[in-house]
């Protein structure tokens, strides 16, 4: 006596493909790429230079990150610098960048915030200066 | 051509689908079409029923015989190609299934221009109504979804598939003990789900 449950489940007798799907998939296929395979030996050479080359940036010739601020001495940056800090007061506020009386007090109009910008440029410096170890300056 | 089917052969290269790969990965890209024509009805079953009825699924099919593509020079024939195809097809409907998971829990299922389907009570087809064997197919892929994930992937590479159970442990990551452990569970919890429709039927 055939299971009912299979029977039941043969009632399940597959779903429809849409028309047209073999030539779709065809279609897009040639713009594929193909998995090549490289030997391990290969793999590691590369990983190994590439780990050579960063150590070497890092070690010797890497650059500081250039600062986002722009030079303070110039009164048209600092002005689109200040502009965007007023647009942005409520970002700073939420993420206590700035407390609310000092947005308060810096925000009175838009070219009240002067102090805003020195405070960030000289909080930028602190990060920059070399740092003491025991055996002298870094 | 037409579509083959699932029988064991006795090694893989005599298996139709190891054929035509090995010819694709030769240089003839029309066997490559061979292959999309033979195994995409398997492969669009499989992802509905696992996948459920409202799921769009042309995507991942699609991109199931594109990674077949991708794959062709490093493809080796281990066993029948069907196993190969599903483990690709299984993986990207796990992935879909996962990312599911995380939408909102109350989002409509939508068609495929994004209009959202209107939902389908089944019991207005349950216990209590007469039900005519056109809707058996719909309430056997709504308790097929029912059941947990991996029963119902089990259950539907045995049965409609015809795979064996190191076929269908190979595709999953599991071991022949454990799915043989989830098809007796897939069937007992599908019999107690199917139960009822069944009894109204007889009534």
């Amino acid at each position: 006596m055939t299971d009912w449950l299979e029977e039941i489940l043969d009632c399940d007798s597959g779903e429809s493909v849409p028309d047209g799907f073999a030539s779709r998939v065809v279609a897009r296929a040639p713009n594929q790429g193909r998995l090549l395979r490289f030997p391990r030996i290969v793999t590691l050479a590369a990983a190994g230079a590439l780990l050579l080359a960063v150590g070497f940036w890092m070690g010797n010739g890497a650059k500081p990150m250039e600062p986002v601020l722009v030079d303070p001495g110039s009164t048209n940056s600092a002005a689109l610098e200040l502009a965007e800090l007023y647009s942005n007061r409520d970002v700073l506020q939420d993420f206590e960048i700035l407390s609310d009386a000092d947005l308060e007090f810096a925000f009175i109009d838009e070219s009240a915030g002067t102090w805003i910008l020195d405070e960030t440029v000289e909080a930028y410096r602190v990060t920059q200066e070399p740092v003491e170890t025991e055996g002298g300056q870094k | 051509m037409t579509e083959v089917g699932t029988g064991a052969p006795s090694s893989p290269h005599e298996d139709p689908g190891v054929i035509l790969m090995l010819a694709f990965q030769a240089g003839d890209d029309a066997a490559f079409e061979q292959l999309v024509l033979a195994y995409q009805g398997a492969a669009f079953a499989m992802l509905r029923r696992i996948l459920g009825p409202h799921a769009m699924i042309e995507d991942l099919a699609q991109e199931a015989f594109l990674r077949v593509w991708r794959a062709r020079d490093r493809y080796k024939p281990a066993g029948k190609f069907t196993t190969f195809l599903y483990r690709i097809t299984y993986n990207l409907a796990l992935n879909r299934v996962r990312d599911d998971k995380r939408k909102a829990l109350y989002s409509m299922p939508r068609d495929a221009d994004g209009v959202e389907l209107p939902q389908q009570d089944l019991k207005a087809i349950g216990p209590d109504e007469e039900v005519d064997t056109g809707s058996w197919a719909q309430i056997v892929r709504h308790c097929l979804t029912e059941l947990p994930e991996n029963q119902r992937v089990a259950l539907v590479f045995q049965h409609y598939d015809g795979l064996e159970l190191h076929e269908i442990a190979e595709i999953v990551g599991s071991s022949p003990k454990a799915v043989k452990s989830l098809l007796h569970r897939a069937r007992a919890n599908l019999r107690t789900l199917l139960t009822p429709y069944r009894e109204a039927e007889n009534d």
